[in-house]
């Protein structure tokens, strides 16, 4: 009994530090919180919806790009499928934490469905692979504890962004807000000359690629770039 | 575009997110990425989102090409963030040098 007790005073901890270690992260969710909701109000959505993206969807680039794509008037499906291609890279984080969570239940993995993100991606796997947590229990808990910092880190920003709203003028510099979080979240993980190959690619690619239906032309444009990544890791490796 | 469609749009887009982030650890678990599968997906991050903002930072909104201070902010951005690794001060610095070039009138 007392033993069972001190599992879960330390599992507790885990939870804990897991949210302390997510807490100074926030600072990077700020503005994007911030321009999702000013945008959002933009685009004319209505409070229900922006929560709705902002809680059901809970992945702020995609959410983002949807409001690019529903203020182009792209077809819904293309801008699901948008939406999707920026958070396929979930998948890789994914895989990645399964050799951690080896035993665990149904419970966590569902909910990891959810709570999977950048942030608790990144923080998790640092912890684990520097062998912090020698039981499954910690290591879980470690995990749902950066989540519960990162729920509050992205919505409370965009609460803000909606009360601002059209209040902000555009000389404030809307116009590169937007596409300075987008590229200030892609260019950090260019960490091969394979990875500056498919970037580059990937932008040339979107110019011309402009010209086909709305959503479309990225999705495009993104596929030539990984092609051109992958040809580039081949002949330089 | 109607209330329904956005609806529509944010369940679908739920839905296929809660697919992926649950791939590995749910519908897929125990089978092991491939490895040309893992090198396509750390290429989506770097050539998605770039590609979403490239039209609005080199053509600008009339077609012709973006204002100076745009494409600066840009470069910039992206620079700093291949070199420190850091969203937040990539983000920063991109913003000061548009800030800065639009200032001086670029």
């Amino acid at each position: 009994m007392r033993e069972q007790a001190a599992d879960t005073g330390q599992t507790r901890r885990a939870f804990w530090r897991g949210f302390a270690a997510a807490l100074p992260l926030q600072l990077a969710t700020v503005p994007f919180g911030l321009i999702f909701g000013i945008v959002a109000v933009e685009t004319g959505l209505d409070l229900g919806q922006i929560a709705g993206f902002t809680l059901i969807v809970l992945a702020g680039a995609s959410s983002l790009v949807a409001m690019e794509l529903i203020q182009e008037q792209a077809p819904a499906l293309i801008i699901v499928a948008a939406g999707a291609m920026v958070n396929l890279r979930m998948a890789m984080y994914s895989a990645a934490l399964v050799p951690h969570w080896q035993g665990a239940g149904w419970q966590p993995r569902l909910a990891a469905g959810y709570m999977l993100n950048d942030q608790t991606y990144t923080i998790s796997l640092k912890a684990y692979q520097e062998g912090r947590f020698a039981s499954l229990p910690q290591r879980i808990a470690y995990f749902f504890g950066a989540g519960a910092c990162t729920i509050p880190g992205w919505s409370a920003p965009v609460v803000v962004g909606v009360a601002l709203g059209t209040q902000i003028p555009p000389e404030w510099g809307l116009e590169m807000a937007a596409p300075a979080l987008f590229l200030a979240l892609s260019a950090p993980l260019i960490r091969t000359p394979a990875h500056m190959v498919a970037f580059t690619v990937a932008m040339a690619a979107a110019l011309p690629a402009a010209a086909l239906p709305q959503g479309v032309g990225v999705i495009a444009a993104s596929i030539v770039g990984i092609g051109a990544g992958m040809a580039a890791r081949r002949v330089l490796a | 575009m109607s209330d329904l469609e956005i609806w529509g749009i944010i369940g679908g887009l739920g839905a296929v997110t809660f697919i992926v982030r649950y791939s590995f650890l749910g519908l897929l678990a125990g089978r092991v990425l491939p490895g040309w599968l893992t090198a396509a997906l750390s290429f989506v991050p770097v050539t998605v989102l770039p590609a979403l903002v490239a039209p609005a930072v080199i053509y600008g909104a009339e077609g012709d090409l973006a204002p100076l201070s745009v494409m600066v902010g840009a470069a910039a951005t992206v620079f700093v963030g291949v070199v420190t690794r850091s969203l937040f001060g990539a983000f920063a610095t991109g913003m000061v040098a548009y800030h800065a070039v639009g200032l001086v009138g670029g």
